[in-house]
């Protein structure tokens, strides 16, 4: 036993343990929520560490195609075809979606932790039977205080760590002149319909006005479509962050907004009103209204020059180092260290019980 | 802006307030043009306009519009030029804005064309737009751009107001001062015949005044059947391959 206690300080000690992830493949359909997994992968890759993304899918497509090949080369495993010995002094973290796997792996000898991007899937995927705690997972990162406040809620004895996402600096506003082009972010096409065509039906005037659906576009591309049109229309009621909005806001054009039904903390300002330097608006039936005196003002150089000095507060949010600390700190100062430190507490008990029953 | 030049055709000056709405399209001009605006016109129309430009005068017969622009740029020596209409209004965004779109500009794009706004000259209401298909999605085969298949049967586009680069411009033969009405049609067929590519900048900043007494569109409205309408379109559908002016006369029959 104290051998084994020794063999796993030893690898925490020297970062010869490994983190794993598991994933869901998106099958070449652009994800945020899979997109910060990936993130979190490579800031600890580059850090050094041995991480390994798992899935279990016969026709595993991943990332390559809309995060890029960087992201696709990290190391991966087919859970169903490879044996992937994980030991004590491994990391698994497990996205919210797989309760089937947190059930599964519950007699691992490694440490799980939950990644929670949406606790409201837990309430969609995790069987009335289960809880954190019955399921051994004492660990959770979340990606906001709104998301920590929910788990808390279902789960007040998990211990959570608040990893935000970041926007990749590939989302700027462009320094060539805007594309007269109004851009969709929506999540299915009744939305986009809801959207365009009473537009048109509405403003004969401006059939020359083209919309450009967002949906199924790389990442690239999509940061490039953000980037050249000069109005960007955002409707995701159910966000659980607003990846996209943000990156909208952060890409320079006029973006308005839909309220989503949870408004994220960045979306709000300190006394918890939504922040009035989003064009919002309610209901989708609202736009077709805006569009038309978003694309006159725009086109006549009538915007307010404070509409865009309103959206460069938004720059600053959410940057890849800010994101990187958090994960260092979290994974490895805190959830890493911990472990170390269970590790090394045992193998103190088992030296002392080991001298004792010498002494005796 | 040095690079640019702005080129007024005059005519009947002193008529329908057209002093006072020229005089304001050069306040707005002059801010970023360094001086470079020629007048081209008769003599009595160029002594209205004072010291704010060159001017050309034109002593010939011929009046006509495309002869007093193939005038006019004898005198250019910037690598872009613009025709600025004198019925027309220019606002002081649109200066800026094409200064920004000539920052930018690479040698693929031969000439801009303004997306502009038809105003009524009674009214001063907002009655259509002028190059605007080009921006909707599925007319040409680039959006922002003319085509030669889109401008087939397209004859609302307006070319005041749009930069156009002088050495490609008069290396395509410029403007046929023979032609009438569909001299700024024939010639963009020509130049998209050429591979030349022709961007519409997706901002207002060029009014159009229509239903101006004595205005251009109006002496041709005036003076025209709508068979001889017909006639010159047709002819320039026929003519944009060639670089010379055929002198194509249209006879009644």
């Amino acid at each position: 036993m104290i051998k084994i206690a020794e063999e796993n300080v030893e690898k925490l000690e020297k970062k010869e343990y490994s983190i794993y992830f598991f994933v869901l493949d998106t099958k070449g359909n652009p994800s945020s929520a899979l997109e910060y997994i990936y993130k979190t992968a490579m800031v600890l890759h580059k850090d050094g560490y041995n991480v390994k993304i798992l899935h279990n899918e016969k026709d595993f497509v991943g990332v390559g195609d809309w995060l890029g090949e960087e992201y696709a080369n990290l190391p991966h495993a087919n859970t169903e075809k490879e044996n992937v010995e994980i030991s004590a002094s491994d990391f698994l973290v497990i996205p919210e979606i797989f309760a089937n796997v947190m059930m599964q792996t519950k007699k691992l000898p490694c440490k799980r932790i939950i990644l929670v991007q949406n606790a409201y899937n837990l309430t969609e995927f995790m069987p009335v039977s289960q809880n954190l705690d019955n399921l051994g997972i004492t660990d959770a990162i979340v990606t906001t205080k709104a998301q920590e406040d929910k788990l808390l809620d279902y789960f007040p004895g998990v211990r959570t760590h608040i990893v935000h996402p970041s926007i990749s600096p590939i989302f700027h506003p462009s320094d060539k002149p805007q594309k007269l082009v109004v851009n969709i972010v929506a999540k299915d096409q009744t939305d986009v319909n809801r959207i365009v065509k009473p537009f048109y039906w509405k403003n004969p005037i401006y059939r020359f006005v083209s919309f450009t659906d967002l949906r199924g576009l790389t990442q690239e591309e999509f940061a490039r479509a953000l980037r050249e049109g000069a109005i960007t229309i955002w409707a995701d009621d159910k966000t659980p962050f607003g990846y996209s909005l943000l990156e909208a806001l952060k890409s320079g054009g006029i973006v308005l907004a839909k309220v989503p039904d949870e408004p994220t903390e960045w979306m709000k300002t300190a006394d918890g009103n939504l922040n009035e330097k989003i064009l919002w608006f309610e209901k989708l039936e609202e736009v077709s209204d805006m569009i038309a005196p978003a694309v006159r003002t725009w086109t006549r150089f009538e915007i307010p020059e404070d509409v865009y000095e309103d959206s460069k507060s938004f720059d600053s949010l959410y940057s890849e180092d800010v994101q990187k600390a958090e994960i260092e700190h979290a994974y490895i100062k805190t959830i890493v260290e911990r472990r170390l430190n269970e590790f090394k507490e045992v193998l103190a008990e088992l030296k002392n019980k080991e001298k004792e029953e010498a002494a005796e | 802006m040095k690079d640019l030049t702005f080129i007024f055709p005059l005519y009947n000056l002193s008529e329908n307030g057209r002093l006072n709405r020229l005089n304001t399209a050069i306040a707005h001009i002059t801010v970023h043009s360094q001086g470079n605006i020629i007048f081209v016109g008769k003599k009595e129309d160029l002594d209205l306009v004072g010291d704010k430009g060159k001017k050309v005068v034109n002593d010939t017969d011929d009046l006509s519009y495309p002869n007093q622009v193939m005038l006019a740029l004898k005198s250019v020596d910037t690598k872009y030029f613009s025709v600025v209409e004198q019925d027309d209004f220019v606002c002081d965004k649109w200066a800026e804005c094409v200064d920004e779109y000539l920052k930018n500009d690479n040698d693929e794009i031969f000439a801009y064309l303004p997306l502009t706004e038809i105003v009524d000259y009674g009214t001063d209401e907002t009655i259509s737009y002028a190059n605007e298909a080009f921006w909707a999605s599925s007319f040409s085969e680039e959006i922002g751009y003319l085509d030669l298949n889109a401008i087939q049967d397209y004859l609302n586009f307006n070319t005041s107001g749009g930069i156009f680069k002088t050495k490609e411009f008069l290396s395509l033969g410029g403007l046929k001062t023979s032609m009438k009405l569909v001299f700024w049609y024939e010639f963009l067929m020509r130049a998209l015949y050429k591979q030349k590519k022709i961007f519409v900048i997706p901002r207002i900043g060029y009014y159009h005044y229509a239903n101006v007494d004595g205005s251009l569109t109006e002496q041709y409205a005036n003076s025209m059947s709508e068979k001889e309408v017909e006639w010159w379109v047709e002819l320039a559908k026929k003519e944009y391959y060639f670089p010379q002016d055929r002198n194509k006369k249209y006879e009644e029959e």
